[in-house]
Formats: structure tokens, sequence, C-alpha cells
């Protein structure tokens, strides 16, 4: 740390009577990979610092590793491109929040464990064809000090465990992403990383085209790794205040769904992936329900966009040191119906989301690994739009689980576009 | 340098068998501009070292952005795996190249800002219908050292500058967007590119939209415009002929074989004489000077693209495609410009016998598997019927088998042109260019509506 560096910097924009805000981030991340021709494993650490500094209404940045004079000079620098707007504010809150299980001591020197879980997956390459296995280990220390008095730290961890396997033989089967990612080691279950993956090559070993057999709505099971994959990306942009305040989502406040679904974005669950204690701002995490019982009722924020909106400040600013805070989802709770009826397509991976309409919420995307009770298909496109698809939700599974973002059972859709 | 050349030594006394360092530094502007606020997004300098070390037949890395505090024990204790990793070692070679850009700019923050305003008017005061735009101007000036073991010494110096607008419009309860992005390493965009051709590609690709209809899911007769066949040249052919993942694809066991008609060329090269052509490479971040790497040729599997640990494997020279986004992250094997060669026929020639079919006209993006799958979104798309352009389309996508749709090719028109991208793999982004002609294809899967 470089308290006096970073104090420094505060003191001089105090003098100039400019507003400042100085992000630290210092990373270590130590990993170790497999392929088939090439193993390493590393280490990589990094001290950032991103300086948001505000100026007559005017907005500058700078970022850089290290902290000096020249980073608050070329922030200044930037002051004259900006134009003024009122928004544009420092944020201050004296609330500390905690948050139990994001942070693990054994992610200080994580190398045996690592060694361990790459040990794990090995255990099963004579079943299936390994493209690469990967665990990754490390931790995050954030400190954001700004004029107006806020000085707020927090350190988490973060752990990867997963490979990328398919099946190869007479047939190539698709790539199979299977994987953890959690705060603490023990919470990591490899055992399902690894029946999952000897599961899903057996799937897709031998796949059939789909054929629609004149049956006009077909179910389809989304898992929670489809759900993330699909529906997290296209809803993270869809309920961003920014979004909605430049018609860019097609989301509106107090759109009902008939599904009655609820959708909480809630950083404070103790040892889930995105659990923070602080955002991107050095704001204290706050639990949002974006939509309730069918209902949406609110938007994610950070200060500049609630500020523009005049909405509610949900803390949600997401960033690293060398970019300015934007908005983004934490662990997303998805909560509904339940259903009992599990014949249905089942849906674990798609491809091709980052083609998706942001803006409309439009998606086609090709759902490479797919199945239903006779075995896995060979191709299937799955079209519609975000909302259609909250909408026409069936119910969910009661085998909730945490993966990545999602926090959730299975969901089980009806009606959307298949080919 | 004497500073790298001793940690070089160092690793080799310690037992190292080879070892290497890069250096990168990145100075990065960004300026956005939208119908809310004129801002610069992002603005600094990042720069570190990798140093990796060959030791009992794995590698160990460390990246950071302090060489002094190296303990170079640590980075031979890193190298942890099975002990089966190897290199191509190279003759040793000092070199320097340095890009020069033909419009340099030189122009301040506020200055870029006051030209990115003055074309966000113009576009909202030409579509009243457009609601939301965001023009953004992005430069990354980029110096590289490298030097290894086997006598390498290259430093690269090059500048990539982006202008992309992104435009949502709305007309009763239709909503489209539509983009462009015109990336070079020949400078300031606004003075390599025709700016006003590129508004008015943006308006028309709103407008048509706007009218657009469903296609009909299903398979149909498609022509691929250059854009889009130089994405599927990226997307569905390239990234199956990088040779981690030939290795468990489908191309390993077709090299040699043939799988598509004789008109059907596909390479990646490290330099295209295009201004997009941003997957200029002259040296990889292995310091391997780049060469073509012809995927097909006359429609027969020829070879795949490769770093220097891959090479040995496959038996190939190494072809340069050996690149790393950042000093923060590992060499991976990486596309630079991947484009379908062009052939001989005109587009309205390719057009007179599909009586019921598309013409894809641009992309929103694609993605692959190795098991052949790819998936493209379409931005603009038109119904061809009897031989003409009936109308346009709206939220439509194609997918398919990578080898079905390649054999299914047949014809390629004598046009060509190379689009700018970014390419990502396993969480690292680098620039890329995409190039080809119109590609006929017989038959391909059209996902849209089930009506």
């Amino acid at each position: 740390m470089n308290e006096k560096d970073i104090d420094y910097i505060i003191k001089r924009a105090f003098k100039d009577n400019i507003e400042a805000e100085i992000l630290h981030v210092k990373i270590k991340v130590y990993e170790i990979s497999k392929e088939k021709m090439e193993q390493h494993g590393m280490v990589y650490e990094e001290d950032g610092y991103g300086l948001r500094i505000i100026k007559n209404k005017k907005l500058g940045f700078s970022y850089g590793n290290k902290i000096s004079d020249d980073l608050y000079d070329l922030a200044i620098s930037s002051v004259d491109a900006g134009k003024e707007d009122e928004a544009n504010v420092l944020s201050y809150d004296s609330k500390k929040v905690k948050v139990d299980g994001i942070f693990d001591e054994n992610t200080l020197n994580p190398i045996d464990n690592l060694k361990y879980y790459i040990e794990s997956l090995n255990s099963i390459s004579d079943k299936v064809n390994f493209i690469n296995q990967r665990a990754v280990a490390g931790y995050t220390t954030i400190e954001v000090k700004n004029t107006l008095g806020l000085d707020s730290q927090s350190k988490t961890s973060f752990i990867w465990i997963g490979g990328v396997a398919n099946y190869l033989g007479e047939e190539v089967g698709p790539e199979i992403y299977e994987g953890e990612s959690s705060k603490f080691f023990n919470k990591i279950n490899i055992e399902n990383i690894l029946n999952n993956l000897i599961l899903k090559i057996d799937l897709t070993k031998k796949r059939r085209k789909f054929e629609r057999n004149n049956k006009k709505n077909i179910d389809i099971i989304f898992t929670q790794k489809a759900i993330n994959e699909l529906i997290v990306p296209l809803l993270t942009s869809g309920i961003s205040l920014e979004n909605y305040y430049r018609n860019r989502t097609p989301f509106k406040l107090n759109d009902t769904f008939e599904s009655k679904i609820s959708i909480t974005d809630d950083p404070l669950i103790p040892y889930l992936p995105w659990s923070r204690e602080i955002d991107g701002e050095g704001l204290p995490s706050l639990k949002a329900e974006i939509i309730k019982n069918g209902v949406l009722i609110k938007y994610l924020s950070n200060t500049y966009w609630s500020k523009k909106a005049n909405m509610e400040n949900t803390h949600s600013a997401f960033r690293s040191f060398n970019s300015l805070p934007s908005i983004s989802t934490s662990n997303l709770v998805f909560e509904g119906k339940s259903f009992k009826d599990n014949d249905a397509i089942y849906i674990d991976q798609v491809q091709g989301v980052h083609t998706s309409n942001f803006d409309t919420g439009d998606f086609s995307v090709s759902a490479n690994v797919s199945w239903d009770k006779n075995g896995g298909f060979r191709e299937i496109i799955v079209s519609g739009n975000i909302k259609d698809l909250l909408n026409k939700i069936i119910g969910f599974s009661n085998d909730v689980i945490s993966y990545d973002k999602v926090y959730s059972g299975k969901m089980k859709v009806s009606g959307l576009s298949i080919t | 340098m004497i500073r790298l050349e001793e940690k070089l030594n160092s690793l080799l006394s310690m037992g190292a068998d080879f070892a290497d360092i890069r250096y990168m530094k990145s100075k990065t502007l960004v300026a956005n501009s939208s119908e809310i606020r004129n801002i610069i997004s992002n603005n600094g300098i990042s720069e570190g070292y990798a140093v990796r070390a060959l030791y009992k037949g794995n590698f160990g890395y460390k990246f950071t952005t302090n060489l002094n505090i190296i303990d170079l024990k640590d980075v031979l204790s890193l190298a942890i795996g099975n002990g089966e990793t190897n290199v191509y070692r190279l003759k040793p070679k000092k070199d320097k190249v340095i890009i020069k850009e033909k419009h340099p700019n030189n122009k301040k923050a506020k200055e870029i800002i006051e030209d990115l305003s003055k074309i966000k008017e113009e576009i909202l005061n030409a579509e009243k219908r457009i609601k939301s735009i965001n023009v953004r101007y992005s430069e990354n000036s980029v110096e590289k050292f490298y030097l290894s073991s086997d006598g390498r010494d290259i430093e690269t110096k090059y500048k990539i500058s982006s202008l992309s607008i992104s435009a949502v419009a709305r007309e009763n309860d239709i909503n489209v967007s539509s983009h462009i992005s015109l990336s070079t390493y020949l400078g300031y965009p606004l003075e390599v590119f025709d700016i006003n051709e590129s508004i008015n590609k943006l308006l028309n690709k709103v407008s048509m939209q706007l009218k657009g209809k469903p296609a009909k899911a299903g398979e149909a007769k498609v022509i691929l415009s250059p854009e889009v066949s130089g994405v599927f040249a990226h997307e569905a052919l390239g990234h199956l002929a990088e040779a981690d993942l030939a290795i468990s694809g489908i191309l390993s066991k077709l090299k040699g074989k043939k799988i598509s008609k004789d008109i059907v060329n596909v390479s990646d090269s490290p330099y295209l004489d295009y201004p997009t052509a941003i997957g200029i490479t002259p040296y990889d971040d292995e310091g391997v000077e780049g060469r073509e790497v012809k995927i097909i040729e006359n429609g027969i599997v020829n070879e795949f693209m490769n770093n220097r640990t891959y090479a040995l494997y496959t038996n190939e020279l190494p072809s340069g495609n050996g690149r790393s986004e950042d000093f923060r992250s590992t060499v991976l094997i990486r596309m630079r410009n991947t484009y379908f060669k062009p052939g001989k026929s005109d587009l309205y020639e390719m057009m007179e016998d599909i009586k019921d079919g598309y013409l894809m006209n641009s992309v929103l993006g694609g993605q692959t598997s190795p098991d052949g799958t790819f998936q493209f979104g379409i931005e603009e798309g038109y119904k061809i019927e009897n031989g003409e352009i009936k109308y346009p389309l709206r939220n439509v996508g194609i997918a398919g088998y990578t080898l079905e749709t390649l054999s299914q090719i047949t014809d390629i028109s004598k046009d060509f042109d190379v689009w700018p991208g970014i390419c990502g793999k396993m969480g690292q982004s680098v620039y890329v260019g995409t190039g080809g002609p119109y590609v006929k294809v017989e038959k391909i899967k059209v996902g849209g509506s089930n009506e």
C-alpha cells in the first residue's frame, strides 16, 4: 500500500479545490494450467491506481501502475474534454458492511491446493479428452479514498477450478466447459465437476439432429450454467439504469411477467462468488430486488446514473483501476414457481450470446450442449427475446446451486422458437 | 536490455533449458460522445514484464510491473506439469519494427471529443428515429521488447486507433440497433477513412432493419457478403485451425484431405495491405517472424496456426501466431488477419439462380466449437427471390457445421475487403482482421421465426 502517496494526491486535490477519488487495486493470482502440449504454473502481481477527478462539474480520469504527480496531471488534462454535468459527483457513505466468507487465507499461498485439483481433474483423463485443465486462485485488495472523506477497503479471494473437454472418437463432440468458482477452497466440489464432465461427454458422444415432429410448444430446461451464459448477460444489460435512461433496454419500470418470477441482485450472501462488501465506488454493498413477484421494480445503478435518472443508487458500480465505474450485477438470485415434470430439452451450454442485440433483448443462439431423455442433440438454435423468455418461465427445480453469477434451480421455459 | 539479459542468463544458470522475457507498455486513450455526455473514459499507461522459463519440461511464468522484485527461483518453482512441454528453438535475430502511421493523430482529447460530437449530431439530425447513440474513439500505443535465450532480440512499436458508432432506433414497437467500426494501424480514423460513407452505411442499416421482416427458420441458399465470409473464415474455420484446438477438433484428421471445391482458399496472414487489417503482427510475442498460414489451399486442409510449442508437436514451421493480450497474459495461439481468397465471379451472376434465399450482409459476431458448430448473429440481411433482393431482414442468425458449409460453397466473387475486429479466447482479447469476397453457400441453417 502506498498510503502516503494516495493521501498526498487527495491533499493536492483539496488544495486545488478539486474533487478527487483514488481507487487502488492490488491483485495476486496463481494458476496451474495443463493442455496437451503445454503445462505451466504462473503468478501475476499488479498494483494499479485509477484517479477520478471532478473540476467545475467536469469529469477527468487517468490510471497507471504508479501513483504520482504525473497521474494527477494526466487526469487534469482530460477534464477539458468533458462537459459540465450536475451528475458528476463523488459519493460518500459512512456505513460499513461486513460479509462473511469472502476471503480465504488459503489463497495467499495456494499452489499445493491448485496441484491437488489439477491431479483430481487428471484422474478422469482416460474417460474424456481434455482440451485444458485450469486451477486458479488469488486475492484482490481494493481501497477507495476520496476528498469527501470516503475511506473504504476490502479484501476478497477468488478460486476457479475447471476443465474444457470433449469426446474425441469417430465423432468429435462439442467443448464441455465444466468448473466451479468460489471464494473458499472448501466450497469447491471437485466430485461434481468430474461427474458432470463424464456425464456430458457421454451425452454428446452420439448426437442426433433436432426435429420438431409438428409439436407446437417444446419445453426447455436451462441448467444453471445455461442461465449464466444466456440470461445473465442479457439481463445485466437490460436492468442497468444507464440503459433504461438511454432507451437501450427492452425492460420498462413496472413491466409485468406472467411467470411471477423474482430476481434479486444480492452481493451480501456469504461465500457466493460475486459477494462483496463494497462496490467499485467504495460504497457499502446493498441487496436489490429487481423483479419482485413478476413486476420490475428497480434498475441497478451507480452514483452517476442514479443522480442522472433521479433514482435510487443500488451501489452496483463495477470497475477495475483502469476504467470508470460502470453498472453490473453481483449474485443473481432467481425464484419462482417450482416444476416437477422433467420431460423437456435440457440446454446446458449456448454459443453466440455476444451476437445478441442487447438493446432490444433479441437473441439467436446455438445450444451446442443439449439433450432430452433420448440423448444428445447435434444442433439446436434457440431464438427469442429476453422479456419474452422471462414471461414464459414455467418454474424452477428445487436443486438450487451457485454457478458463477447465478444462484438458482434449473429454469423451465415453454414456447421459445427452436430450430 | 542488459538487465533483461542478466535475468535470462541467471535463469539458464539455475537450470532452465530456455527462457524469455517480454516487456509491454500500452498507452491508452478512450473518448466517448453519447446523447447524454462526453467523457474520457480511459486514459493511462500500463507496463510490465512476463518472465518465462522452461524447466524440467514445464513452463514457469511470472508477470509483474516491477522486474526488480522478481525472485527467479519462484519462476522455476512454478514450472509445474508432467514434463512434456518444449519450445521450437529459433536462429538468433535482432530486429526493430516500427509500424508508421500515415495520418498520426496530433489532436488533444478536447479536439477529439469535438470531432466525435460532430459525428453524433450529424447522425441524430439525419435520422430522428435514433434515440440513443455512442460514438467512441480509442487509441492504443504499444511498445514491446522480446528477448530469449535462443538469441531473439525483437522490438516492435505500433498503434491501433478505432472509431466505432452504435445507434439504437425506435419506431412504434420496433427497436433496432446498428454498429460500424473503423479500426486501423494507419492513424486517426477520421483521416484514414471516409467518415461520411460510414455514416451513410450506419443510417442505411438502421433504416433497413426498421423495415425488416423476420426470416423463416430453416435451411436456405445463402450468399455471405465479404464482411460475413470474413467472420466465417475467422470464427467457423480459423479457430478450428489453431493448433491447440485443432488437435482436439475435426480438422486434425482431415489434414491433406479435400473438404471443399478448388475455389476455396483460406489463409491467415501477419500483414495485408488494407488499412483495416489490424491483426498486423510482424513478430509474434515469442519473437517469431510472421508467415502466411494456408489453412485451406484449393479445397484441401493444408496446415495449422501454431506457437513455438505446438510447432514442435505438429511438426510444422513456427507461424508467428503466438500472441498475448498484454504482459499479464500467457502466450496463446491466436489468429491475425484471416480471410477467404477472392474468386472470379460477379455478385449479381451469383444471385441469378437463387429463387428463394438470403444475402447476409453484416454480422453482430460469431462463435464456434471444436466439433465444428458455428453460430453468427446477422445485423443486416436481405431476402432474395428469383435472383433479386426483395426486402430486408431483422433478428436473424445463421448456424451450422463448418465442414458441411465448406462443402456447400459453390461460388466465390472477385470482390475482397477486410474488416477489423477483436477476438476473445480464454479471457484474452487481441486485434484481428477478417476478410473475404461474396461466398455462395447452397444450404445453411437460418435462425428466425418458426411461424
